[in-house]
């Protein structure tokens, strides 16, 4: 006796996938049950009708332009781009009526190329005897060095594809730095396991957690013998740290989306989740909606494909599996590990003072604009004390007693005199003004890897909200030491300013950088 | 570089497109070979093999022919610049699928201006056994027979089949398509979605019993 609800069943019989018997015993159930057999031989009919559907041809004008694509890789080596096809007529008009203009164009970008080829052969000619050309010029022209030749010779020297195989650091499988975390996550079966995912586990600095390191790690997914088109990437949490990890896992998490490598299954709605002020990046695997789904059921860890970057995770796991639920995110993992040792607190509280890059006045005259009026007077102590006063109670590193460059090949013409302030100075303050639109720009040249800065508050590219955040510049002065420009581009205060962000920090010219974002200046 | 090869300036294997490409896949073809080594006149001519099949699985995803063509090209760029990586423990064709679903479905995703039919109010997206039962126990309750007055022509019945496909989320439009229009197997169609085949069967048929429910309604 079958199970009439049995839409495993129903559906095996649909496509025919049953043993005989089987499908016997559901034949008999539908010669008995009238509702039964009427829905498979709707479903059937449906099934045969969609099968059937005609196929459609695709316009001529798309292997074309994918062909002229190819030509001009192999022509000029530039990378292939989309070409705009026409709109608005495929269905009333078969294929070869949409030949001929994008032909023209085609032609067009040919002729080009040859007339180029030409100018070259030319100028090629042009140096050579009069005799020699008299011969070329004689010479059979189907047999005259054409197109094919050079054609492969230009080939030959195309770059090597961008997915060449590379090499890949073991620290991508087990980048466990603490003898804590390493026994935590390898009594996990998964991790230990080389046919289920590829792991990469991290607590040193998000921000180690750049695009080329997830790249890698999510190669190393693809990649035999893991074959996997999940990449699992836990992070601990830090505290003070819950923008950067997001930012991080952000960026990680596009590195690795279908955007990137086209077989990847992560999209990005898996990316990133905000939870009021919170930011999270999760990722869920599908295989998980397999599974009959316990609404607020949290399962093992790292049992399925999914990243929280939480700053406070216990505080936030209701609002979590909310988001969850609304996200069709099925698992919920919330490391509360203790962040590692290593990991220091820079958080550093916005001044509460803006005093512009000298005083108030010149920055206000500079930017044309009001500023906020200074706070009360700090305590007459040293410039960094007048910071750690200015600061709501959080932990604050000291400002690195060294501030010569490490690289020291890369150091800038040495400035004529330091400004020193007054030991009783308030932080000084570099402004970058920009909007919305700018911000991940700025952001993400501050931010590339390996000349940092940290940003105090939570913004993270293409997620940002209308508001102020700091970059300590202090504590991250031996980073800036690799020449890192300051972006001309963007209205600063005050002006002129140093080439490179290092020459600031040489200058001890500044202690903040503050980037305002104005959508509306 | 192995000998340069002609690029079909249409698709000259049509036939070959339709049937199956994937048969011309074999472990061994030198074409594929030649493409994954950076010869791009063979990659031309591989794509030109699959380039319908793919226009039309996106055409199906995205319902749209101008729509489809530019998604497509996408992918099919998305193809080149990525050969050089593609590994041969997959098939091509489940290769080159994954990818067009990929463009298709962010492509969906980023329109989002079509309404889909609320399998929310069923259990959108996450189908599970109960609310699939009790979708299914619905569609066998429904005592309506279609009559035959509202037999519609082939050509309606694609048209309406096409509109009940839109209006589908995205996930279980993507099975149904690589199922039926595409004539892929599970294991197939799990590949290219990055799915278990158990998730493949729930959805196939999800879609299915969605399908048949929206074509009722078209019907009345």
């Amino acid at each position: 006796m079958i199970d009439r609800h049995d839409s495993n069943l129903l559906l095996d019989y649909l496509e025919g996938e049953l043993p005989d018997a089987v499908a016997a015993e559901v034949e008999s159930a539908m010669a008995n049950d009238e509702e039964l057999r009427r829905l498979i031989a709707e479903l059937s009919a449906d099934r045969d009708a969609l099968r059937a559907m005609p196929e459609a041809e695709p316009p001529g004008e798309l292997i074309e332009a994918i062909q002229a694509q190819l030509e001009r890789e192999m022509l000029l080596g530039a990378p292939p781009e989309p070409i705009p096809l026409a709109r608005g007529h495929r269905n009333t008009q078969p294929p070869a009526a949409n030949q001929p203009s994008h032909l023209r164009a085609r032609l067009m970008f040919l002729g080009g190329i040859a007339a180029l080829l030409a100018l070259a052969a030319g100028i090629t000619l042009y140096s050579l005897s009069q005799t020699t050309l008299l011969n070329l010029a004689g010479s059979n022209p189907a047999t005259t060095p054409d197109s094919e030749p050079m054609t492969e010779s230009i080939a030959q020297r195309q770059p090597a594809p961008d997915d060449a195989p590379i090499a890949l650091p073991d620290r991508h499988l087990a980048g466990l730095d603490t003898p804590a975390h390493r026994s935590r996550y390898a009594s996990i079966p998964e991790v230990s396991d080389p046919s289920t995912a590829a792991w990469f586990i991290s607590n040193a600095s998000p921000l180690g957690l750049d695009e080329t390191t997830l790249d890698d790690a999510y190669r190393l997914a693809l990649s035999p013998p893991h074959r996997s088109t999940n990449l699992t990437l836990g992070i601990p949490p830090a505290p003070a740290f819950d923008a950067e990890f997001a930012g991080a896992a952000d960026r990680a998490f596009r590195a690795a989306s279908a955007d990137t490598h086209p077989e990847s299954a992560l999209r990005e709605e898996h990316l990133l989740g905000v939870v009021g002020e919170r930011r999270f990046a999760a990722v869920s695997s599908e295989a998980s909606d397999s599974r009959p789904q316990a609404a607020n059921q949290f399962t093992p860890l790292f049992e399925q494909q999914l990243v929280v970057a939480s700053r406070d995770g216990t505080s936030v796991e209701s609002e979590l599996r909310q988001w969850a639920q609304s996200n069709r995110v099925s698992l919920i993992q919330i490391d509360r590990s203790e962040p590692p040792a290593a990991i220091e607190s820079t958080a550093l509280p916005v001044p509460s003072t803006t005093t512009g890059w000298e005083t108030p006045e010149t920055a206000e005259a500079a930017l044309g604009r009001s500023m906020p009026e200074p706070a009360a007077a700090a305590p007459s102590v040293s410039r960094r004390s007048t910071r750690a006063a200015s600061a709501t109670p959080q932990k604050i590193v000291p400002r690195p007693q060294t501030s010569a460059p490490a690289e020291p090949e890369a150091a800038p013409p040495a400035p004529a005199a330091p400004q020193q302030p007054p030991p009783d100075a308030p932080p000084r303050r570099l402004l970058l003004q920009v909007n919305t639109a700018q911000l991940p720009e700025l952001i993400g040249e501050l931010q590339s890897p390996g000349r940092a800065l940290r940003l105090q508050q939570n913004i993270a590219p293409n997620r940002v909200s209308p508001a102020s955040a700091t970059l300590d510049l202090a504590t991250q002065s031996a980073i800036l030491t690799r020449g890192l420009p300051i972006p001309q581009r963007f209205p600063l205060s005050p002006a002129p300013l140093p080439a490179t962000l290092d020459q600031l920090v040489q200058q001890d010219a500044v202690d903040w950088i503050e980037v305002q974002i104005r959508d509306n200046p | 570089m192995g000998e340069p090869l002609a690029i079909p300036t249409s698709d000259a294997e049509g036939s070959a497109v339709s049937a199956d490409p994937a048969c011309k896949e074999a472990s061994s073809d030198p074409l594929l070979d030649r493409a994954i080594d950076g010869d791009r006149h063979a990659l031309g001519i591989l794509l030109s093999r699959h380039q319908k099949r793919l226009y039309n699985t996106v055409l199906r995803m995205v319902s749209n022919a101008d729509d489809a063509a530019e998604v497509t090209q996408e992918a099919m760029l998305k193809i080149v610049q990525h050969i050089g990586g593609f590994r041969r423990d997959a098939k091509l064709t489940t290769w080159m699928t994954r990818i067009a679903m990929n463009q298709a479905i962010s492509h969906l995703r980023k329109r989002r201006t079509r309404d889909t039919v609320s399998l929310e109010s069923t259990g959108r997206g996450r189908t599970t056994d109960d609310d699939q039962a009790a979708s299914l126990r619905a569609a066998l309750a429904d005592h309506r027979e279609p009559s035959a007055e509202h037999r519609v022509e082939t050509r309606d019945i694609a048209e309406r089949l096409q509109l009940a496909i839109d209006r589908l989320d995205d996930d279980f439009k993507a099975v149904l398509v690589l199922r039926d229009l595409q004539q892929l197997d599970y294991a197939e169609i799990a590949d290219a979605l990055d799915l278990k085949i158990g998730t493949v069967k729930s959805r196939l048929f999800r879609a299915r019993l969605t399908v048949r429910e929206l074509l009722r309604k078209s019907e009345t």
